[in-house]
């Protein structure tokens, strides 16, 4: 699903350059349900950018479900961004002017080629399948954190993306509501056999994954060679 | 990203900040209802003021004068001033036509309006004759002709054969039907009559037999096809000269005042005899006393000047006009249709009526059709001529006009040119005193005015000063449109900033639109789909506003102007092109002023916004 070789990411301010991903190597199978760690600052927001396709400026080879990112145009970026990859943030990034439905419809605006046929009918049923189709009509500013991401993970496979990227999608969160959060990503994404990357600090957040990936100095660290 | 979910993200998001939008997009309003309301104004004045004195393609020029030991003498001598003038005129580069004008050159005065005014009005009477087809389209116009047709169209026409048959305020049309009066057609068909004393008081080629000019037969034939030769009308007694008159089968075919005499099949047009009942009636102005009546037949059929005889008056609007002040016969003749212009009210209704205690004029519809006697020959100011050249007609106000002159009577030219050689001799109706001169369409004027200068002539002084409002009506206008840019163009600043803020508000929700797929583009077309539908909301608010604005403009012309009686209810000229151009402008500065933004929220970087 995921293929990385030798990436490099390098963020050149005015005076300071910090070269934050060191020749990273990183492979990801489809339907997989990937745990990425590390200390803060580690460069792991910085990875699934890449991976996301919001972030072209990198060396090193990036394959994502069959697509070489570099080099795309923006449209085809974009293309890429609203058909392959969905994400799910930390602070749920909600528009507050919409009602919850409209947040979860929200990709059906970019769906140029009409992918997704019936989108209102779409969206309900995906908050139903998050628990939260009686709240279709109300404003992201009348739920809970743990159902605004819940919202967030509903609008994140509304356009049926093959790969969900979380960061830190219960770092806002209390545990009881995290792991509702967790439960819903799990359910949803096995159901659809959607490839998931969570970035976590929580080790039994970590613990329920396919598997624990370590970033340190810039690269994966291997169970092996742990520091 | 498709039309329509744009459209609808657009019309979202305007309605989310209409707040701020509506505050900076009110600079655009300002400046579009400025725009859109001098223009229309300008334009108006244009063509409902200016044009009325002088349209653009139109100049008036008379012969230069020059200061020579401190008298102005004409560059121009008389003779160089008749009708070949007018053809070398005629053939100047761009000209399409040419109009001569010529003053009366005789002593008149004129008294009247006692029906209107409770008492006479007398005043000395200038002429000054211009061509019919020059005020055709003005005089329909403040009469009001399209309305009256309009109206006369819901009504059924009645067939008629004379003024009579018809309702009260109808003349029975040339074509047989009863219609509205209309008095502008009585100048565009007035025809001349001439009168005269001897065969020098004619035409060239023409005769004077017992008062009236004529053109002899030669050869028993007549050049103008139509005419038929016949004895002189009036004419007794064994040498009759055979004069040439148009040909006719009933008096319906024949003008006003004319009957169709002779054998059925070889008819001319003839004048009606008529006389007037009295003396006092030939200096009245009275409708009854005007009238006369006929002497060629009765009303009630029997032979005419016999006792049992009952008069019947001159046939439709004529009257019995007299040869000269010691005779009371004459022939039934219409009026002198008579043009007035408009500032002569509007000095009547300032200065005069309040001075001797007459009763204002309110509009047109008073005044039309009233008619004055006329004395030729006669004056208060000077002597006057003898007896029996003087003569009196009766004058009939049958419009208004700016190209009138202000201070007397405009009448049909060949009036002017048969009442100039009658009284002052065929020399004083060969010289024309200015000249109309048309132009195809805008063009240049300046080449033709400068080619008429190397001619000796010069702008007429009402002519310079329609093109002297004209100039600055025109820099006014650039004036108001250059303000008017101004203020759109700061607005457009303003919307800038009002788009930056917004811009950096909405950021997280433009990264996250982009991370759901939306293009670069897609994010520049919302902003800027945004501000152009803010520029066509205030564009047309704007000119809304500017309608309003002429509204009440027109009515307060209307309530502070009320001594004018001839001015444009409608002060403003509404171009549709000037419409969509004013709405264009509004959205390219919309636009415009939304480029910057645009360009910032197409560039927000997402992994940077939406990651932490
Ligand atoms: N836009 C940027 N410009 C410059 N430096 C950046 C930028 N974004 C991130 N960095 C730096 O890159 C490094 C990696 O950041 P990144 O956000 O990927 O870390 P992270 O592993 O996600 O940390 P956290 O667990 O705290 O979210 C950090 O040192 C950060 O300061
Ligand atoms: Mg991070």
């Amino acid at each position: 699903m995921i293929r990385i070789r030798d990436l490099h990411k390098r963020y050149v301010d005015a005076e300071v350059t910090a070269h934050v991903l060191r020749g990273l190597d990183l492979e990801v199978q489809p339907g997989e349900l990937l745990a990425l760690v590390g200390k803060s600052g580690s460069g792991k927001s910085t990875l699934l950018n890449v991976i996301g396709g919001l972030d072209q400026s990198y060396e090193g080879e990036v394959q994502v479900a069959g697509v070489t990112l570099r080099g795309l145009d923006d449209r085809a970026l974009s293309r890429f961004r609203h058909e392959t990859v969905s994400y799910v943030f930390q602070l749920f990034h909600l528009l507050p002017h919409l009602t919850v439905l409209e947040n979860v419809r929200l990709a059906a605006w970019f769906d140029e080629a009409s992918r997704i046929a019936g989108p209102d009918a779409r969206a309900l049923e995906l908050l139903d399948r998050v628990g939260l189709a009686d709240r279709a009509g109300s404003r992201p500013g009348q739920l809970s954190g743990g159902e605004k991401q819940r919202v967030a993970i509903a609008r994140a496979l509304f356009t049926r993306p093959r790969l969900l990227l979380a960061d830190e999608p219960t770092g806002a969160l209390d545990s009881e509501h995290g792991s509702s959060v967790l439960n819903a990503i799990t359910e949803l994404s096995r159901a659809d056999g959607l490839t998931v990357i969570v970035v976590t600090h929580d080790d039994q957040i970590a613990a329920r994954c396919d598997r624990v990936v370590r970033i340190s100095d810039g690269r994966v660290v291997h169970p092996g060679e742990a520091t | 990203m498709k039309a329509s979910s744009a459209w609808s993200v657009i019309v979202q998001n305007v309605r989310r900040n209409r707040r701020a939008f509506a505050l900076s997009s009110v600079g655009i309003v300002v400046g579009v209802s400025t725009f859109v309301f001098f223009i229309a104004l300008s334009s108006g004045v244009k063509e409902r003021v200016l044009n009325r004195i002088y349209p653009v393609n139109q100049i008036e020029v008379e012969p230069a004068m020059v200061q020579v030991m401190g008298v102005s003498t004409s560059v121009l001598d008389g003779e160089d001033l008749g009708e070949e003038m007018v053809e070398t005129l005629r053939g100047l580069p761009a000209v399409t036509a040419v109009y001569p004008k010529m003053r009366s050159r005789l002593q008149a005065r004129l008294w009247g309006g006692k029906s209107l005014f409770g008492h006479a009005l007398r005043t000395e009477a200038f002429f000054d004759g211009l061509e019919a087809s020059l005020l055709a389209e003005e005089l329909q116009e403040v009469e009001g002709v399209v309305e009256k047709r309009a109206r006369a169209a819901k009504r059924s026409s009645r067939a008629c054969k004379r003024d009579v048959e018809c309702p009260l305020g109808d003349e029975c049309r040339p074509d047989g039907t009863c219609g509205r009066v209309e008095y502008w057609r009585r100048f565009s068909e007035a025809h001349a009559v001439s009168y005269c004393d001897e065969d020098a008081r004619c035409a060239v080629g023409q005769r004077c037999i017992e008062g009236r000019c004529h053109t002899p037969c030669v050869n028993g034939a007549c050049q103008v096809t139509g005419d038929r030769c016949a004895a002189a009308p009036g004419c007794s007694g064994g040498a009759c000269p055979a004069v040439c008159m148009p040909s006719c089968e009933s008096d319906g075919s024949c003008g006003d005042g004319l009957a169709c005499v002779g054998p059925a099949g070889s008819g001319t047009c003839q004048p009606i005899p008529c006389q007037l009942p009295r003396r006092e009636a030939l200096w009245s102005d009275l409708p009854a006393d005007v009238l006369g009546q006929r002497t060629d037949r009765c009303a009630n059929g029997v032979e005419p000047g016999s006792a049992a005889c009952v008069p019947e008056p001159c046939p439709q609007s004529t009257t019995c006009a007299t040869g000269d002040v010691t005779s009371l016969r004459g022939t039934c003749e219409p009026p002198i249709p008579v043009v007035l212009s408009p500032f002569l009210i509007e000095v009547f209704n300032t200065s005069v009526a309040s001075a001797l205690g007459f009763q204002p004029l309110d509009g047109v519809q008073a005044l039309l059709g009233v008619r004055f006697k006329i004395h030729l020959g006669a004056s208060y100011f000077s002597d006057a001529l003898p007896k029996e050249r003087q003569a009196i007609r009766v004058g009939e106000v049958v419009g208004f006009s700016s190209k009138a002159l202000d201070f007397g009577l405009t009448v049909p030219i060949e009036l002017v040119q048969s009442l100039n050689t009658r009284f002052m001799g065929r020399e004083a109706a060969s010289t024309y005193d200015t000249f109309v001169l048309e132009t195809a369409g805008n063009e240049d004027m300046s080449g033709l005015i400068a080619a008429l200068e190397a001619r000796g002539f010069e702008l007429s002084r009402k002519s310079r000063d329609a093109r002297k409002a004209a100039d600055l009506l025109f820099i006014l206008t650039l004036v108001f449109g250059f303000i008017s840019l101004v203020i759109v163009g700061i607005a457009a600043v303003n919307i800038t900033h009002t788009f930056l803020v917004i811009v950096s508000e909405r950021r997280y929700e433009i990264g996250v639109m982009r991370a759901l797929g939306a293009t670069r583009s897609d994010i520049r077309r919302i902003v800027l789909g945004e501000a152009a539908l803010i520029g066509l909301a205030g564009g047309g608010l704007g000119v809304c506003i500017a309608f309003g604005a002429s509204g009440l403009a027109n009515w307060a012309a209307e309530q502070a102007l009320t001594a004018i009686p001839f001015k444009p209810d409608d002060f403003f000229v509404y171009d549709p092109a000037i419409l969509l151009a004013a709405l264009g402008f509004s959205v390219l500065f919309c636009v415009l002023g939304a480029w910057v933004p645009a360009r910032r929220a197409s560039r927000v970087d997402p992994a940077r916004v939406l990651v932490t």
